[in-house]
């Protein structure tokens, strides 16, 4: 256990990095699973938009009307006057919508000309757009219904103050949901999203901490020492397998302690369970494909560009970052040749379980048997690749 | 001797071909990988019909208007929202919605309409909404029908009329377009990433760090020229790389960059100073440890990015939100802002405030590195 | 005077690395600093390169206060480090080139300068190799042919040959003396006292950051009390018998017996292996072998330390 042991001396060598890339991918992890990143576009519905609102036909029922419906709908950010600010509250998100009322919109709408519209700025292709789209286009409509039937003119104020509040009443209608099998909880919501994003930092995390030690390892002079000892090859390898696999494990467990503690209020529940047994199928796997990168890693210079690209780019692809279901049926097969696909898969089949008999989580322990194969494929690939490199180095 | 040593740090880096594979193929790679991930949000037909099923209840034939409400944007309308099954039991859709064959299934029963969902996405916000739209709409018609029965006739016809009551008004100088955070953080991480050629060239030159630098410091040119020429090798080689991946960005994979050509090469050597000269700085406080070095480069790097939105564009937004001086101590977020900046406004402030801030950071940097390594004699090596 | 230290004394922290060392090193000549590891031969040759500083004391190079910016005495002293320190990612070529431009600002005048630095060190037909296809040896080589490529005055070698086969390391040490006859003035320091014997004109033993004798090596064996070392193999009988009786002979320093073997110093200038061996076989011993050794370094340097030079 010679080379165990060494194994053991060097991470505890290089703890302050190993800790470092620790610390700092599972704080991006928890910043991402708290911050409302996650109300990307999948989970707009909850999430009011802000939208600004620049009504310059004060006084018309119309224009006030709809600007008394989007208070209650939406976030109302105080409006600017100049058009760079505008812009920049519009580019910096803080208003999502920008929708500025013409004058005379009101006596435009009521003659039934429409002539006149509503100006818009916002985000190309943002669900807030649709959104409030929708809002604007439900008031109008309604009112344009109510207007026209009823023949009401623009001094109408007393039948105009009578069509606003019957919108107000018509709008508050809205269709009752059933939440078929186990509800989603907010905190299985947060859990599951947590895991997700830990699919970055345990990929980054391995890589980048089993290249800091094999690069220790990989030293011409350690190497030869090594090859000189009567150690065999393979077991050489094996027994740094084991030295990274308590590293492995070691960093799995600070992981889940920390979800433990911040997304504690879920964890009776056994999708928890599940969730922490599918991040360690992720760390094993992890470790091997780390296993294998290292044969690739000389200096400091590739170490963070073969982590970036495997965990970051394979993150991207695998529906961490951009939700799976956006993703196109091409990105997704292509994804599917990677193990996060199959973690994160099995995180938001876990998500939405109902039930656990075999019927419902035979789809889950699929995708971990899926991780584990990659697995022993990785390590396999990597100790062939260990092995031809030491004979070609004799 | 400007020339010899600026020749022989260009050739003695571009040499190291590991390295330079790496620093060229790493945020291509990663660029292919955003490319590939946004590829379906950027396309107008991404939106694919959302499966829902329709329990056939008793009730539910008798109502005719909810049918052709359905109808009217099903798969065999002009503008399909939905694809829809009937099923005449609620077990039956209840079952197809376990196997995820539907995303939700209807029932309309004699306390309303409910909608049944498994879970809280996209399509099926779209649905409720949708659902919503119909139920408020049918109250509206009631009511009118109710109090003035004389409007009634002519509510289809108003209906059916398509008003515009919103056109879009031009932004900047283009589009806002989120999906560019992504890249333009890339960009900045990419160029904060020369700072490990800048971290090799302190070593390279203070004795305490390598035998080369030791060499270097006992013949008769003072070091600091030597650094000096030796950064402006890697700077430039650092600048070509942020070219080749602008250029790459910019005609693979179509990212958007305005148009202002003069512009984005001064924010990519803006960026790349940065990333060299912060590197430098690094190499110059820590002596020793390679390990714990590029531990701390990759973790503040990563970090920086992470706050320019590279992982996450509204990561951006919602920090600078919660602390505004999050914008002006990221030198990630100046670069990806600066080409924002140029990519989305007509006028300059933003761009040259975040130029300035690069090249500011850089001169700082450069300040401190020139304090730590004047010092000509070591206390130990 | 070449070198001149006065009073140097350097700590790092408690260690006191230097002690009040003084040195002189003259025009000419090939000045061995002998002294085992960690005695301060490395950190004296780094003060006097002012790479380091120091708390106390004056060094002056070719006459000169010797500082950190002194450009013009640098361009006169050629230094071969105990770490070898060349660029990985240039030719055994570009790599001399390179360090002698620092030197040599004219690219016309320093090529001929790096072509004979190449011969000088038999490294043509590596020439367009990189350091880490060079063997030991010949990447020792290369360090010292990027240390004098530019002809200097002064030339300082921290143990050039460590790790050394023993061709390379005569070929270093010829080419060390072929470098003196060319007019410059060499310090070299070493461990090993066989090296400094062969090569050096003067000698400086080191121990504990302190020069603890200097001079010739004659200057130095005559430091000494012990004149020869004498052994005399006994085929018979014990030669532990004889101790007792050889002691008390006047030129005798000392008397010991090892195994078979009777182990005699005598004092210097007298020469008495005559009469050991003829008390030997009036004792009625048969002798086997019989030798005589003049004393070594390492015996002047047993003699004032009272330890071994090498461990
Ligand atoms: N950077 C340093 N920090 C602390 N002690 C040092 C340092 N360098 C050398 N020493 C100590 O100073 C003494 C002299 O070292 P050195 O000059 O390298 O010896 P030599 O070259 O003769 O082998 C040794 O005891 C060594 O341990
Ligand atoms: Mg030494």
């Amino acid at each position: 256990m010679r080379v165990f042991k060494a194994c053991f001396r060097i991470i505890w060598k290089n703890l302050p990095t190993l800790a470092i890339y620790l610390a700092i991918f599972l704080f991006f992890a928890l910043i991402l699973s708290f911050s409302g990143a996650s109300n990307q576009p999948e989970h707009y519905a909850d999430k009011k938009s802000r939208i600004m609102i620049i009504n310059e036909d004060e006084g018309g029922e119309v224009a006030d009307g709809l600007v008394q419906f989007l208070s209650g709908e939406c976030q109302i950010v105080t409006p600017e006057k100049e058009k760079v600010a505008q812009l920049d509250s519009l580019f910096s998100e803080d208003a999502e919508y920008i929708l500025s009322i013409p004058s005379g919109f009101t006596d435009d709408f009521l003659s039934g000309k429409h002539s006149l519209t509503i100006g818009k700025m916002i985000v190309p292709n943002s669900t807030t757009g649709v959104q409030v789209d929708l809002l604007v286009q439900k008031y109008l409509d309604t009112f344009r219904l109510y207007a026209e039937t009823g023949r009401v003119t623009s001094d109408d104020t007393a039948a105009l103050e009578t069509i606003r509040k019957n919108i107000r009443e018509d709008l508050d209608h809205s269709t009752d949901i059933v939440w078929a099998g186990a509800a989603q909880t907010g905190s299985v919501q947060t859990a599951a999203y947590y895991f997700k994003y830990l699919s970055y930092t345990i990929l980054s995390v391995m890589i980048l901490g089993v290249s800091t030690i094999m690069r220790v390892f990989n030293k011409p002079d350690l190497r030869r020492r090594m090859l000189g000892s009567p150690l065999a090859a393979t077991r050489v390898n094996l027994e740094l397998f084991l030295g990274m696999l308590c590293y492995a494990v070691a960093v799995w467990a600070v992981m889940m302690a920390i979800s433990l503690v911040f997304v504690g209020p879920a964890v009776a529940d056994q999708r928890i369970v599940l969730m922490i047994l599918n991040a360690l199928v992720l760390t094993v796997t992890a470790l091997s494909l780390s296993f294998l990168c290292a044969q690739f890693i000389r200096g400091p210079g590739s170490q963070h560009s073969v982590a970036n690209v495997i965990a970051l780019g394979t993150s991207f692809v695998s529906g961490v970052f951009v939700p799976q279901s956006l993703l196109g049926d091409t990105v997704k097969n292509v994804a599917s040749f990677t193990p996060t696909y199959w973690y994160v898969t099995a995180v938001e089949d876990i998500s939405t379980l109902s039930s656990f008999g075999l019927q419902n989580t035979r789809d889950i322990y699929l995708a971990m048997l899926i991780q584990m194969a990659f697995a022993a494929a990785f390590l396999v690939v990597a100790l062939g690749l260990g092995r031809q490199k030491r004979r070609k180095s004799n | 001797m400007f020339f010899h040593l600026f020749i022989y740090r260009i050739k003695s880096s571009v040499r190291n071909v590991q390295l330079m594979f790496w620093t060229l193929a790493f945020p291509i790679l990663l660029a292919s990988f955003f490319g590939l991930a946004f590829s379906n949000l950027n396309k107008a037909d991404a939106f694919s019909e959302i499966p829902i099923g329709v329990v056939k209840t008793g009730t539910f034939g008798a109502d005719s208007t909810l049918q052709s409400h359905l109808d009217a944007v099903s798969s065999e309308s002009d503008d399909p929202l939905l694809t829809i099954t009937y099923y005449s039991t609620a077990e039956e859709a209840e079952t197809a919605l376990s196997d995820k064959q539907i995303k939700g299934f209807l029932v309309d029963d004699a306390d309303g309409l409910h909608l049944h969902l498994l879970s809280n996405g996209l399509d099926e916000t779209i649905t409720k909404q949708f659902l919503d739209w119909y139920l408020q709409v049918s109250a509206s018609v009631e009511r009118i029908v109710r109090t003035n029965p004389s409007g009634a006739p002519a509510i289809s016809g108003i209906l059916e009329k398509n008003v515009t009551y919103i056109t879009e008004q031009k932004t900047g100088a283009n589009a806002p377009n989120s999906t560019l955070t992504y890249y333009y953080a890339l960009i900045g991480m990419t160029c904060l990433y020369g700072a490990f050629m800048g971290l090799d060239q302190v070593s390279c030159v203070q004795a305490n760090q390598s035998p080369a630098g030791a060499r270097l410091n006992l013949a008769p040119v003072s070091k600091l020229k030597v650094f000096a020429c030796s950064l402006c090798a890697v700077t430039l080689i650092q600048y070509l790389t942020i070219l080749l991946l602008v250029a790459y960005l910019s005609f693979v994979l179509h990212v958007d960059f305005g148009n202002r050509i003069g512009f984005i090469l001064l924010a990519s050597f803006a960026g790349c100073c940065a990333g060299v000269s912060f590197g430098a700085v690094l190499g110059a406080v820590i002596k020793k440890g390679d390990g714990i070095k590029s531990g701390i480069l990759i973790g503040s790097t990563m970090t920086m990015s992470f706050f320019a939105g590279l992982m996450q564009a509204s990561i951006k937004y919602a920090a600078i939100k919660a602390a505004p001086f999050l914008a002006y101590i990221n030198p990630a977020e100046w670069i990806s802002d600066a080409f924002y900046a140029l990519y989305y406004f007509d006028t300059y402030d933003r761009f040259f405030q975040n130029v300035a801030l690069l090249f500011a950071f850089s001169f700082v940097m450069y300040l401190i590195v020139y304090a730590i390594m004047r010092r000509q004699q070591y206390a130990s090596l | 005077m070449v070198v001149e230290v006065k009073n140097l004394v350097k700590r790092y922290g408690d260690l006191i690395a230097l002690d009040h060392l003084d040195m002189e090193v003259r025009e000419g000549e090939v000045f061995g600093l002998l002294g085992p590891n960690g005695s301060g031969k490395t950190t004296a040759i780094n003060c006097i390169l002012s790479l380091l500083s120091y708390d106390k004391g004056e060094i002056l190079v070719f006459d000169q206060p010797m500082r950190p910016t002194s450009y013009q005495i640098k361009k006169d002293i050629g230094i071969i480090m105990q770490n070898v320190a060349v660029i990985d990612e240039l030719t055994v070529y570009e790599n001399i080139d390179y360090f002698c431009g620092l030197y040599v600002a004219d690219k016309k005048k320093r090529a001929p300068l790096v072509e004979e630095a190449i011969d000088f060190v038999g490294l043509n037909d590596f020439r367009k190799f990189y350091p880490k296809k060079l063997s030991g040896g010949l990447l020792r080589r290369l360090n010292i042919a990027c240390g004098i490529a530019h002809k200097p005055r002064l030339i300082i070698l921290d143990e050039p040959t460590v790790a050394v086969d023993p061709q390379s390391r005569n070929n270093i040490l010829e080419g060390i003396e072929r470098l003196n006859k060319e007019g410059a003035t060499i310090i070299y320091t070493s461990h090993y006292m066989e090296e400094v014997e062969q090569i050096c004109s003067r000698i400086a033993i080191m121990d504990k950051g302190r020069i603890i004798a200097q001079g010739t090596k004659d200057d130095l064996k005559n430091m000494i009390r012990i004149g020869e070392k004498i052994t005399i193999e006994c085929l018979t009988g014990d030669p532990n018998d004889l101790i007792d009786a050889i002691g008390e002979l006047p030129f005798v320093a000392s008397a010991d017996a090892r195994e078979k073997n009777l182990l005699v110093t005598t004092e210097r200038g007298h020469n008495g292996l005559s009469s050991l061996v003829q008390i030997v076989h009036d004792k009625g011993i048969q002798t086997g072998r019989v030798y005589c050794e003049l004393p070594t370094l390492n015996d002047v340097f047993l003699e004032i330390t009272g330890k071994e030079l090498r461990d």
